[in-house]
Protein backbone atom coordinates (compact mmCIF):
# COMPACT_ATOMS: atom_id res chain seq x y z
CA UNK A 1 0.00 0.00 0.00
CA UNK A 2 2.65 2.55 0.54
CA UNK A 3 4.15 2.58 -2.43
CA UNK A 4 1.10 2.81 -4.28
CA UNK A 5 -0.02 5.95 -1.43
CA UNK A 6 3.29 7.75 -1.94
CA UNK A 7 2.93 7.36 -5.91
CA UNK A 8 -0.46 9.22 -5.68
CA UNK A 9 1.04 12.12 -3.16
CA UNK A 10 3.46 12.41 -5.77
CA UNK A 11 1.21 12.89 -8.39
CA UNK A 12 -1.06 15.51 -6.57
CA UNK A 13 1.76 17.36 -5.55
CA UNK A 14 2.71 18.03 -9.56
CA UNK A 15 -1.07 18.24 -10.29
CA UNK A 16 -1.96 21.07 -7.57
CA UNK A 17 1.27 21.79 -5.96
CA UNK A 18 1.25 23.47 -2.61
CA UNK A 19 2.19 27.62 -3.01
CA UNK A 20 5.98 28.45 -1.41
CA UNK A 21 6.70 23.85 -0.60
CA UNK A 22 7.50 21.54 -3.25
CA UNK A 23 8.62 17.99 -2.67
CA UNK A 24 9.66 14.80 -4.70
CA UNK A 25 12.12 11.67 -4.82
CA UNK A 26 15.82 12.18 -4.89
CA UNK A 27 17.06 9.52 -7.52
CA UNK A 28 14.98 6.23 -7.99
CA UNK A 29 14.31 5.78 -4.37
CA UNK A 30 10.42 6.39 -4.01
CA UNK A 31 10.97 6.13 -0.43
CA UNK A 32 13.98 8.87 -0.14
CA UNK A 33 12.49 12.53 -1.44
CA UNK A 34 13.82 15.91 -0.76
CA UNK A 35 11.50 18.95 -0.24
CA UNK A 36 12.12 22.58 0.11
CA UNK A 37 10.48 25.52 1.97
CA UNK A 38 10.30 29.29 0.49
CA UNK A 39 10.72 31.61 4.09
CA UNK A 40 7.28 32.69 5.04
CA UNK A 41 6.67 36.44 4.35
CA UNK A 42 5.71 37.64 7.48
CA UNK A 43 8.51 35.53 9.46
CA UNK A 44 12.29 36.38 9.65
CA UNK A 45 13.45 33.67 7.09
CA UNK A 46 11.79 35.86 4.35
CA UNK A 47 13.91 35.52 1.27
CA UNK A 48 15.33 31.77 2.40
CA UNK A 49 14.59 28.65 0.43
CA UNK A 50 14.89 25.66 2.96
CA UNK A 51 15.64 21.96 2.03
CA UNK A 52 14.59 19.00 4.19
CA UNK A 53 14.75 15.50 3.62
CA UNK A 54 11.84 13.13 3.68
CA UNK A 55 12.17 9.20 4.58
CA UNK A 56 9.24 7.25 4.41
CA UNK A 57 8.80 4.17 6.63
CA UNK A 58 7.48 1.37 4.68
CA UNK A 59 4.48 0.98 6.89
CA UNK A 60 3.54 4.82 5.75
CA UNK A 61 1.07 6.01 5.89
CA UNK A 62 0.40 4.32 9.33
CA UNK A 63 3.48 5.43 10.60
CA UNK A 64 4.82 8.96 10.33
CA UNK A 65 7.64 10.00 7.66
CA UNK A 66 11.15 11.23 8.70
CA UNK A 67 11.53 15.00 7.98
CA UNK A 68 14.32 16.80 8.95
CA UNK A 69 15.83 20.24 7.51
CA UNK A 70 19.22 19.73 5.85
CA UNK A 71 19.43 23.33 5.22
CA UNK A 72 20.57 25.08 8.78
CA UNK A 73 17.63 26.93 10.35
CA UNK A 74 17.71 29.69 13.83
CA UNK A 75 14.31 28.05 15.24
CA UNK A 76 13.33 26.85 18.78
CA UNK A 77 12.35 23.75 17.19
CA UNK A 78 14.46 22.93 14.95
CA UNK A 79 17.80 21.87 16.66
CA UNK A 80 21.31 21.54 14.85
CA UNK A 81 20.88 17.98 13.48
CA UNK A 82 17.25 19.68 11.58
CA UNK A 83 15.03 17.89 13.67
CA UNK A 84 12.02 18.96 14.11
CA UNK A 85 9.53 18.95 17.13
CA UNK A 86 6.19 18.65 15.19
CA UNK A 87 3.34 16.61 17.27
CA UNK A 88 2.12 15.63 13.87
CA UNK A 89 5.33 14.14 13.01
CA UNK A 90 5.67 11.76 16.43
CA UNK A 91 2.03 11.05 18.33
CA UNK A 92 -0.34 13.24 16.64
CA UNK A 93 0.33 11.60 13.16
CA UNK A 94 -2.81 10.36 11.11
CA UNK A 95 -2.61 8.29 8.07
CA UNK A 96 -5.42 11.10 6.71
CA UNK A 97 -2.04 13.56 6.74
CA UNK A 98 0.01 14.09 3.56
CA UNK A 99 3.07 15.35 2.69
CA UNK A 100 1.49 18.84 0.92
CA UNK A 101 -0.38 18.84 4.54
CA UNK A 102 2.67 18.10 6.52
CA UNK A 103 4.52 21.06 4.44
CA UNK A 104 2.51 23.08 5.11
CA UNK A 105 2.44 22.38 9.32
CA UNK A 106 6.44 23.25 8.76
CA UNK A 107 5.32 26.60 7.26
CA UNK A 108 3.68 27.67 9.54
CA UNK A 109 5.99 26.45 12.58
CA UNK A 110 8.39 28.90 10.98
CA UNK A 111 5.73 31.81 11.07
CA UNK A 112 4.72 31.06 14.61
CA UNK A 113 7.21 29.21 16.63
CA UNK A 114 6.38 27.28 19.56
CA UNK A 115 8.97 27.95 22.25
CA UNK A 116 6.81 26.56 25.15
CA UNK A 117 8.05 23.32 23.59
CA UNK A 118 11.13 23.94 22.68
CA UNK A 119 13.90 21.40 20.43
CA UNK A 120 16.67 24.18 21.53
CA UNK A 121 16.05 25.40 25.14
CA UNK A 122 18.32 28.42 24.26
CA UNK A 123 16.79 29.86 21.35
CA UNK A 124 13.62 29.57 22.87
CA UNK A 125 14.85 31.78 26.01
CA UNK A 126 15.43 34.36 24.33
CA UNK A 127 12.67 33.94 21.07
CA UNK A 128 10.59 34.41 25.14
CA UNK A 129 12.76 37.12 26.59
CA UNK A 130 14.17 39.38 23.55
CA UNK A 131 12.44 38.82 20.42
CA UNK A 132 14.03 41.70 18.63
CA UNK A 133 17.39 39.65 19.13
CA UNK A 134 15.81 36.32 18.04
CA UNK A 135 14.53 37.85 15.07
CA UNK A 136 18.03 39.58 13.99
CA UNK A 137 19.62 36.54 14.51
CA UNK A 138 17.52 34.25 12.74
CA UNK A 139 17.46 36.94 9.96
CA UNK A 140 21.04 36.65 9.81
CA UNK A 141 21.29 32.59 9.99
CA UNK A 142 18.74 32.69 6.54
CA UNK A 143 21.13 35.18 5.01
CA UNK A 144 23.78 33.02 6.00
CA UNK A 145 22.88 29.21 4.68
CA UNK A 146 19.53 29.72 2.59
CA UNK A 147 19.68 32.41 0.28
CA UNK B 1 40.09 -26.14 86.56
CA UNK B 2 37.68 -28.28 85.22
CA UNK B 3 35.15 -27.10 82.76
CA UNK B 4 31.09 -27.37 83.49
CA UNK B 5 31.49 -30.36 80.73
CA UNK B 6 34.10 -32.04 82.65
CA UNK B 7 32.04 -31.90 86.10
CA UNK B 8 29.23 -33.03 84.53
CA UNK B 9 30.19 -35.86 82.55
CA UNK B 10 29.51 -34.16 79.40
CA UNK B 11 31.16 -34.33 75.36
CA UNK B 12 31.89 -31.55 74.78
CA UNK B 13 30.25 -29.81 71.29
CA UNK B 14 32.36 -27.26 70.28
CA UNK B 15 29.04 -26.04 68.24
CA UNK B 16 26.20 -27.06 67.19
CA UNK B 17 25.73 -29.19 64.27
CA UNK B 18 23.41 -27.71 62.85
CA UNK B 19 24.46 -24.15 63.38
CA UNK B 20 27.68 -24.45 61.72
CA UNK B 21 25.63 -25.82 58.70
CA UNK B 22 23.33 -22.92 58.31
CA UNK B 23 26.80 -20.91 59.01
CA UNK B 24 28.84 -23.14 56.38
CA UNK B 25 26.10 -22.52 53.88
CA UNK B 26 25.90 -18.83 54.24
CA UNK B 27 29.26 -18.02 53.63
CA UNK B 28 29.77 -20.74 50.98
CA UNK B 29 26.81 -18.92 49.15
CA UNK B 30 28.72 -15.35 50.21
CA UNK B 31 31.84 -16.95 48.63
CA UNK B 32 30.66 -18.31 45.34
CA UNK B 33 29.02 -14.77 44.80
CA UNK B 34 31.99 -13.31 45.10
CA UNK B 35 33.51 -15.37 42.89
CA UNK B 36 31.31 -15.63 40.12
CA UNK B 37 30.89 -11.85 40.32
CA UNK B 38 34.41 -11.94 39.44
CA UNK B 39 34.33 -14.20 36.88
CA UNK B 40 31.95 -12.94 35.25
CA UNK B 41 32.08 -10.70 32.18
CA UNK B 42 33.25 -6.71 33.37
CA UNK B 43 30.61 -4.69 33.81
CA UNK B 44 32.23 -1.82 32.35
CA UNK B 45 32.62 -4.03 29.29
CA UNK B 46 28.97 -4.31 29.08
CA UNK B 47 28.23 -0.88 29.44
CA UNK B 48 30.98 -0.14 27.17
CA UNK B 49 29.52 -2.27 23.99
CA UNK B 50 25.93 -0.58 25.47
CA UNK B 51 27.88 2.48 24.56
CA UNK B 52 29.00 1.93 21.08
CA UNK B 53 25.32 1.07 19.78
CA UNK B 54 24.33 3.72 17.23
CA UNK B 55 21.80 6.34 18.51
CA UNK B 56 19.21 4.85 16.05
CA UNK B 57 18.93 1.38 18.17
CA UNK B 58 17.80 3.67 21.33
CA UNK B 59 15.38 5.84 19.51
CA UNK B 60 13.55 2.55 18.66
CA UNK B 61 13.84 1.19 21.85
CA UNK B 62 12.11 4.30 22.77
CA UNK B 63 9.53 4.49 19.73
CA UNK B 64 8.68 0.84 20.86
CA UNK B 65 8.00 2.00 24.44
CA UNK B 66 6.25 4.69 22.96
CA UNK B 67 3.99 2.37 21.09
CA UNK B 68 3.64 -0.02 23.70
CA UNK B 69 1.58 2.77 25.80
CA UNK B 70 -0.87 3.52 22.44
CA UNK B 71 -3.96 1.16 22.62
CA UNK B 72 -6.15 -0.54 19.45
CA UNK B 73 -8.85 -1.82 18.76
CA UNK B 74 -9.72 -5.66 18.43
CA UNK B 75 -10.93 -7.77 15.50
CA UNK B 76 -14.58 -7.91 16.75
CA UNK B 77 -14.46 -4.00 16.73
CA UNK B 78 -13.30 -4.02 12.95
CA UNK B 79 -16.22 -6.05 12.29
CA UNK B 80 -19.14 -4.31 13.98
CA UNK B 81 -18.55 -1.53 12.65
CA UNK B 82 -21.29 0.46 10.63
CA UNK B 83 -21.10 -0.46 6.75
CA UNK B 84 -21.97 2.18 4.15
CA UNK B 85 -22.73 1.35 0.66
CA UNK B 86 -20.91 2.79 -1.98
CA UNK B 87 -24.39 3.64 -3.91
CA UNK B 88 -25.25 6.22 -1.00
CA UNK B 89 -21.67 7.95 -1.62
CA UNK B 90 -21.18 10.09 -4.05
CA UNK B 91 -17.51 11.11 -5.86
CA UNK B 92 -15.32 10.83 -2.33
CA UNK B 93 -12.29 9.30 -1.43
CA UNK B 94 -10.31 7.23 1.02
CA UNK B 95 -8.90 9.65 3.32
CA UNK B 96 -6.06 6.80 3.88
CA UNK B 97 -5.44 5.64 0.57
CA UNK B 98 -6.72 8.40 -1.23
CA UNK B 99 -8.69 6.21 -3.97
CA UNK B 100 -12.06 7.09 -4.96
CA UNK B 101 -14.55 4.38 -3.32
CA UNK B 102 -16.41 4.39 -6.57
CA UNK B 103 -12.70 3.21 -7.77
CA UNK B 104 -12.88 0.04 -6.27
CA UNK B 105 -14.92 -3.08 -7.43
CA UNK B 106 -15.37 -4.40 -4.18
CA UNK B 107 -15.62 -2.09 -1.81
CA UNK B 108 -16.22 -2.30 2.13
CA UNK B 109 -16.79 0.39 3.59
CA UNK B 110 -17.02 1.39 7.15
CA UNK B 111 -17.97 4.78 9.08
CA UNK B 112 -16.60 5.70 12.41
CA UNK B 113 -18.40 6.51 15.15
CA UNK B 114 -16.76 9.67 15.64
CA UNK B 115 -20.00 11.68 15.98
CA UNK B 116 -19.53 13.22 12.94
CA UNK B 117 -22.58 14.45 10.96
CA UNK B 118 -21.38 12.90 7.45
CA UNK B 119 -19.59 10.61 9.21
CA UNK B 120 -16.19 9.94 8.98
CA UNK B 121 -15.57 6.84 6.34
CA UNK B 122 -13.15 4.44 5.12
CA UNK B 123 -12.10 1.90 3.22
CA UNK B 124 -12.04 -1.35 5.73
CA UNK B 125 -9.01 -2.52 4.29
CA UNK B 126 -7.44 0.76 5.12
CA UNK B 127 -8.60 1.92 8.84
CA UNK B 128 -8.07 -1.99 9.85
CA UNK B 129 -4.64 -1.80 10.24
CA UNK B 130 -4.51 1.71 12.18
CA UNK B 131 -7.01 0.92 14.46
CA UNK B 132 -5.32 -2.21 15.65
CA UNK B 133 -2.51 0.07 16.85
CA UNK B 134 -4.86 3.15 17.56
CA UNK B 135 -7.53 4.35 18.82
CA UNK B 136 -8.30 7.56 17.35
CA UNK B 137 -10.47 8.57 14.18
CA UNK B 138 -7.34 9.64 11.43
CA UNK B 139 -9.33 12.73 10.89
CA UNK B 140 -11.00 14.13 13.80
CA UNK B 141 -8.57 12.43 16.83
CA UNK B 142 -11.56 11.45 18.26
CA UNK B 143 -10.93 8.31 20.64
CA UNK B 144 -12.99 5.43 19.73
CA UNK B 145 -11.67 3.21 22.91
CA UNK B 146 -13.21 6.23 25.22
CA UNK B 147 -16.72 6.29 23.63
CA UNK B 148 -16.44 1.56 24.10
CA UNK B 149 -14.89 2.42 27.85
CA UNK B 150 -18.00 4.95 28.16
CA UNK B 151 -20.56 2.63 26.94
CA UNK B 152 -19.42 -0.13 28.65
CA UNK B 153 -19.65 1.39 31.99
CA UNK B 154 -22.92 3.18 31.05
CA UNK B 155 -24.71 -0.53 30.41
CA UNK B 156 -22.81 -1.91 33.28
CA UNK B 157 -24.11 0.78 35.49
CA UNK B 158 -27.60 0.21 33.75
CA UNK B 159 -26.79 -3.97 34.64
CA UNK B 160 -25.97 -3.37 37.90
CA UNK B 161 -29.14 -1.17 38.88
CA UNK B 162 -31.33 -3.91 37.20
CA UNK B 163 -29.62 -6.55 39.41
CA UNK B 164 -30.11 -4.44 42.46
CA UNK B 165 -34.11 -4.04 41.52
CA UNK B 166 -34.09 -7.73 41.31
CA UNK B 167 -32.52 -8.32 44.60
CA UNK B 168 -34.84 -5.32 46.42
CA UNK B 169 -37.90 -7.31 44.62
CA UNK B 170 -36.17 -10.92 46.68
CA UNK B 171 -36.25 -9.08 49.52
CA UNK B 172 -39.70 -8.29 49.16
CA UNK B 173 -40.58 -11.82 48.40
CA UNK B 174 -38.52 -12.72 51.69
CA UNK B 175 -40.72 -10.42 54.19
CA UNK B 176 -44.00 -12.36 52.42
CA UNK B 177 -42.82 -15.34 52.94
CA UNK B 178 -41.06 -15.59 56.13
Amino acid sequence: MSSKRINKELADLGRDPPSSCSAGPVGDDLYHWQASIMGPADSPYAGGVFFLSIHFPTDYPFKPPKIAFTTKIYHPNINGNGNICLDILKDQWSPALTISKVLLSICSLLTDANPDDPLVPEIAHIYKSDRAKYEATAKEWTKKYAV
Amino acid sequence: MSTYEDEHNITHRQTTPDNSRTHQTLSSVINSFITTTTNAPDMNEIAQALQSMEGSIASQLVETLHNEKKQGLDDSYLDNLERVNVKDLGDDDCPICTNKFQDDKHPLIVKLPCGSKKGHIFDLDCIGPWLKMNSTCPLCRFDLLDLQKQRKEKLDKELKQLRDEDSEEEEEDWDVYG
